[in-house]
């Protein structure tokens, strides 16, 4: 794995400690997506204790910032709460309940309460602690951050806000001919031609519309 | 219905079909084998029964291609009941795969681990009702009308006469009984008739085809094809495809491509049909000429012989829903049920005068079969593409595809293997950001990360020959039957040292490509993919002059039984390193002329 994959310890410092600063700026619309989790209520499997702290770790994950909403706005741990109660793989689904209960786990052994009871700088602490190891998992919190990280990202870039808010994602859609990536007003390199290559001189005509 | 308003034509219930007849051509299987031979053979003006075992699909209700994620209830994933084998199961479990899964009722095969599996996961065979046995081996099946034309990967290749002519070249094997001369004309013709999209690039071993409008190339494939063309001789071409861009006057099935990028997204699954599928491109048209018959729901599990002609009759099948057994007569028989299914059937129809399974008296059918290796595969980033305004990148289907450039002359000489290998790849932004399951991290960092990076992706990977060898065989198991009490195919296949030492050959290859690219490689895979995962199993009933050593006439007619026919990739001698279903089609087009020539003459 090469170093543009992985943030560093300073990176993740620097970008926590300007999350506050960019929050200020949030507009009114991103602000409204950030909003406070709504009363807990038990999940169709996830108890409503469990799912809160999901929600929030989705959250911390992927959070709302001024081009979109986060992984709360997108309902990421509603939808992964919808594919435990339906799942039929009872180790499965049991050990969701035990990476949650690692959380809560690492939060007593950091700050001496429960995760949901600890402050937003001491979120972002236990953040960086249940991540350090992504890319080689060693202990069970490893394990659990990568799956939790896995599944919110999953279910967020598939999520509506996460498609065509955060990504603008442009294909899905009839056009009338892929005439392959805008690079204008100059190509990204200078052997490269605009617009893609292969056009034939003359396009031949097309024979048939719906 | 389609989404564009496209005709469509419903097939009869299977009961109402008329058995009493005794048709000119039985067809057994309707994949790009069946179907074309149902063209082939019906615009001779021949009746012909199509057989297949499996439902005809309400292809536009099921496949959806234009759904987004969100609207449907597991963004696109299966249900729980379902369970799809993945490379790790492969690898260590050993057939039959479904044995260890009892909790849940439908198992499929690993095709179905891309995106969108939902939609198209019943396309496939449930592994708990089909198993098989043996050696590890990802045997891919599909059993409805079209069979795995409903889901293929499009990229279109012809063969050349350093595939045919492999033996001569280097010595290894034999070569095939036909040539490039012999084969060109059927791909002309099957370019035309179901069209093509590609760029001419003039490569003696790797001949162009009769192109409709290509795709473009993303900017670093644009970037990729001069540096790798100036420094390495290279050839990056966009991914010649069986789509039509420009559509086809001669079908109203079909409509044209219009970017919608699904086929890319879905596991296959073109809902206006622009990706060729066998049931629009080629069984409905046939359909039209009022030649054609077709029996859905039939498994076949034998082929019928006259004691007094040593003819083939027909075939014994078994409805796959009523169960009930059934006989279908026809002057020809043709099996077009998929490589190994075609051969399973020659050996299941055993009898006193075919003591080794029908057409085997040179004792080759079940060997050489061959395929292509995967799982060499390179990912990286454009830097120069990081954070770049947004465009629709993936309105097409395909990306890129370099042609083989080993063991081509003295100079491109392989070190320590022979044959050769294709790189296929893409880049540019897709509907899912792939790198988000991958980059480190969370929180805004993390995000951004995945935005600036959505479009700045690529990856790259190999497929190469694997070659034929006699010991790499099927047979029958001798106990295991299916669902349908037929005994099933047992595996005794493995890759060989040329194919492990090709598949690091394909590392440093794709490693090179993104050095000189200026690319920046995230991640190396060096393995290959468990035997069979290419889907693209050939062989087991090659084609030769001599029925000594061969199971079929270079027009792939049975040496043993004149009016026997097996017109999939079965009659393969070598797999090149081509996807093959554009050369299926071509041969099988070749073979069904002379069937039908033979059949007028009275030589059948």
């Amino acid at each position: 794995m090469s170093s543009e994959d992985a943030i560093t310890r300073r990176q993740a410092l620097a970008v926590t400690a300007g999350a506050a600063a960019a929050a200020a700026t949030l507009p009114e619309a991103a602000l409204a997506q950030v909003a406070k989790p709504v009363a807990p209520a038990a999940g169709k499997f996830l108890s409503a204790h469990e799912l809160a702290i999901l929600d929030e770790v989705a959250e911390l994950i992927i959070p709302a910032d001024p081009q979109s909403g986060g992984a709360r706005a997108a309902k990421c741990a509603e939808y992964i709460d919808a594919r435990l109660a339906e799942s039929i793989d009872p180790l499965w689904r049991q050990s969701w309940k035990d990476d949650l209960a690692e959380i809560d786990a690492v939060a007593s052994e950091m700050f001496g309460k429960p995760f949901l009871n600890v402050s937003p700088a001491e979120r972002q602490k236990l953040m960086e602690r249940i991540s350090r190891n992504e890319k080689s998992p060693k202990e069970n919190i490893d394990h659990s951050f990568v799956t939790i990280k896995w599944w919110v990202a999953e279910a967020y870039y598939t999520s509506k806000i996460g498609i065509h808010d955060e990504l603008q994602y442009q294909g899905n859609v009839y056009i009338d001919e892929f005439i392959g990536t805008d690079i204008s007003p100059k190509p990204a390199r200078a052997s490269d031609k605009v617009g893609g290559d292969h056009r034939p001189a003359d396009p031949p005509a097309v024979e048939s519309k719906p | 219905m389609s989404p564009i308003g496209l005709p469509t034509v419903k097939l009869p219930e299977p009961a109402t079909v008329d058995l009493t007849k005794v048709y000119d051509v039985l067809v057994v299987g309707s994949g790009a084998a069946g179907g074309m031979a149902a063209h082939a053979l019906t615009s001779h003006g021949l009746d012909v029964l199509l057989l297949e075992a499996g439902r005809q699909v309400d292809f536009e209700a099921e496949v959806n291609s234009m759904e987004w994620p969100y609207h449907h209830p597991r963004r696109g994933k299966l249900p729980p009941d379902t369970y799809v084998l993945n490379e790790m199961d492969y690898k260590r479990l050993k057939p039959p795969y479904a044995q260890t899964l009892g909790r849940y009722t439908n198992v499929v095969s690993w095709q179905q681990l891309g995106e969108g599996p939902d939609y198209t996961k019943q396309f496939f065979v449930n592994e708990k009702e089909h198993p098989y046995t043996g050696t590890n081996f990802s045997w891919v099946r599909s059993r409805v009308l079209g069979g795995k034309t409903n889901v293929w990967g499009r990229l279109s290749l012809r063969l050349s006469d350093y595939d045919f002519k492999a033996a001569s070249r280097d010595g290894y094997g034999v070569d095939w009984p036909i040539s490039y001369a012999d084969v060109a004309p059927y791909y002309d013709k099957v370019d035309r008739y179901l069209g093509i999209s590609g760029v001419t690039e003039n490569l003696p071993w790797l001949p162009d085809s009769i192109y409709q409008r290509p795709m473009r190339l993303n900017p670093a494939e644009v970037h990729m094809r001069g540096v790798l063309g100036d420094k390495k001789g290279w050839v990056v071409t966009p991914f010649r495809l069986g789509v039509t861009t420009e559509g086809l006057a001669h079908n109203k099935y079909r409509s044209r491509c219009f970017g919608r990028g699904a086929c890319f997204r879905r596991v296959g699954g073109c809902d206006i049909h622009a990706a060729f599928d066998s049931p629009t491109g080629l069984i409905y048209p046939a359909w039209d000429t009022g030649h054609l018959t077709v029996r859905t729901n039939a498994t076949v599990h034998q082929v019928l012989m006259d004691a007094n002609t040593g003819k083939a009759s027909g075939v014994a099948f078994i409805d796959t829903a009523t169960k009930k057994s059934y006989d279908a007569k026809a002057k020809v028989v043709v099996l077009a049920a998929s490589t190994l299914e075609s051969t399973r059937l020659l050996l299941l129809s055993k009898s006193r005068q075919h003591p080794n399974g029908l057409a085997n008296s040179s004792g080759h059918l079940g060997r050489n079969l061959c395929e292509h290796v995967l799982g060499p595969r390179v990912h990286g980033i454009d830097k120069d593409r990081i954070g770049a305004k947004r465009s629709n990148e993936d309105g097409r289907p395909g990306g890129f595809y370099i042609p083989r450039f080993r063991n081509l002359d003295e100079k491109s000489k392989g070190k320590d293997f022979i044959r050769g290998y294709g790189l296929e790849g893409s880049s540019g932004q897709e509907m899912f950001p792939e790198d988000a399951l991958k980059l480190a991290g969370y929180g805004q960092a993390y995000k951004k990360k995945v935005r600036d990076h959505a479009g700045a992706f690529l990856y790259m990977y190999g497929l190469g020959e694997v070659l034929p060898r006699y010991e790499n065989r099927v047979d029958l198991d001798p106990r295991v039957k299916d669902a349908f009490g037929i005994p099933v195919l047992r595996f005794n296949y493995q890759y060989g040292d040329n194919e492990k030492k090709m598949c690091a050959d394909m590392v440093t290859s794709m490693q090179e490509a993104f050095a000189t690219s200026g690319f920046e490689i995230t991640r190396v895979d060096r393995d290959p993919l468990t035997e069979g995962s290419s889907v693209h199993e050939l062989g087991t009933a090659r084609m030769g002059n001599d029925p000594k050593t061969s199971v079929l006439n270079p027009f792939l007619q049975s040496h043993d039984v004149k009016n026997l026919f097996v017109v999939d990739g079965a009659g393969f001698v070598s797999a090149a390193c081509q996807n093959p279903t554009w050369t299926i089609m071509a041969l099988c087009w070749r073979s069904c002329d002379y069937l039908a020539g033979e059949l007028k003459r009275g030589e059948l």
